[in-house]
């Protein structure tokens, strides 16, 4: 085969790849996205307590405890606040909504306790830290 | 002076003697019925052509007694040549098929063996390439659509993922994201290698095919020539014009 005619014979060739490769989909790449939400939690105090005060002096002495969720600091869904869960010396006192910003602690109010009060997510996953609050008749 | 009587008498003698002599000639002739297959070929009696043919494809000729040469030729046949002898009242009849020479034999069987390396050259790629071409096109649509679906599955996974606002939820609905999209990656592999297996497959045979047909078109053309032996040229006057020109006589 002469030369002329193999040059000839490549270009129809590379045409035709050419021409292929046009009917061939280009398809996009994905990536998955960093999601907002997706981190540990700050390690700030989501709670801050706003202060004690006895309801019920008879027989049992109830506590009232009074706090406030700040969440500003915290990277969290607001449909995904939880509990503010209470407890004192390991126990579990209470798991109360966040749309309350106050609990009765019944018969807390004799002696001296210190309360630890944990905001969680609809999970149960600690949102920040805990913050301690002292009663101190 | 010769009388009118005797003028007669000898009228008559020679009028029986002619009658005679017509009658005594007319027996004297033999017959020939000759039939030469292949029907369209030259015949020839003692170099004269005959194409006039009869009941059963027989040429009738009336021959006077004696030897006489038969010559019959068809292009690509062997040349039939016969010498009879007829005698008087006699009726030879001769069938003859012509057989086809060597050399025609051995054209046919080259071009016939061209042919098929012609046919097969060229006829093997382009199948091929029809063949991939037909399933590509067929199958194009499939790939595409496993393509579609895993795409599908990955803009549902994604909205799952991005409208979670839990932990666990985002790791589960990334999680699925992260298959789906792994699919989607197949999906797409499976499709680009269909398309380029594909397009080899299309461009090489359409390439072998060019090949093909520039190597047919280089083979060496197979010619059968001969010499005529025998012609049906002759020269006649034209009876319109009476002029003297060839003619071709030949009947299929």
């Amino acid at each position: 085969m002469e030369v002329f005619e193999m040059k000839k014979l490549v270009f129809i060739l590379m045409l035709g790849f050419a021409l292929l490769s046009c009917i061939k989909n280009e398809y996009e790449d994905y990536e998955i996205p960093e999601h907002k939400y997706e981190g540990e939690y700050e390690q700030y105090k989501a709670i801050k307590v706003v202060g004690f005060q006895e309801v019920d002096r008879s027989i049992y002495c109830d506590l009232l405890i009074r706090y406030e969720i700040d969440t500003a600091k915290f990277n969290i869904h607001p449909a995904n606040l939880g509990h503010v869960v209470i407890s004192t010396d390991g126990n579990v006192l209470q798991r109360i909504g966040v749309e309350n910003t106050y609990s009765i602690l019944l018969n807390m109010c004799s002696t001296p306790r210190t309360f630890e009060l944990k905001l969680t997510d609809r999970e149960g996953y600690q949102v920040g830290k805990e913050t301690i609050a002292v009663w101190n008749k | 002076m010769i009388r009118p009587i005797f003028l007669t008498r000898v009228f008559l003698v020679l009028v029986t003697l002619l009658v005679a002599f017509s009658l005594f000639s007319q027996e004297q002739q033999g017959h020939l019925m000759l039939r030469v297959f292949p029907y369209d070929a030259i015949v020839k009696v003692d170099g004269k052509p005959y194409s006039k043919r009869g009941r059963a494809g027989f040429i009738y000729l009336d021959l006077k007694p004696g030897t006489h040469v038969i010559q019959a030729w068809a292009p690509t046949y062997n040349l039939f040549e016969k010498e009879v002898v007829i005698n008087a009242g006699d009726t030879i009849q001769i069938t003859k098929s012509l057989s086809f020479t060597e050399e025609y034999i051995a054209y046919k069987k080259e071009k016939r063996l061209q042919t098929i390396a012609k046919v097969s050259l060229i006829a093997i790629p382009s199948l091929a390439t029809v063949g991939f071409t037909a399933a590509f096109y067929s199958k194009k649509t499939a790939e595409e659509n496993k393509v579609h679906e895993a795409k599908v599955q990955v803009e549902v996974d994604r909205v799952k993922y991005e409208n979670s606002i839990s932990k666990d939820n985002i790791r589960i609905t990334k999680a699925e994201l992260n298959e789906s999209l792994n699919a989607y990656d197949v999906a797409v592999d499976n499709y680009n290698k269909f398309v380029t297996n594909s397009m080899i497959k299309i461009g090489v045979s359409a390439g072998l095919t060019a090949v093909a047909v520039w190597t047919v078109s280089k083979f060496k053309k197979i010619e059968y020539k001969e010499d005529v032996l025998l012609s049906r040229l002759q020269l006649q006057l034209n009876p319109i014009d009476n002029e003297l020109g060839l003619v071709w006589r030949f009947s299929k």
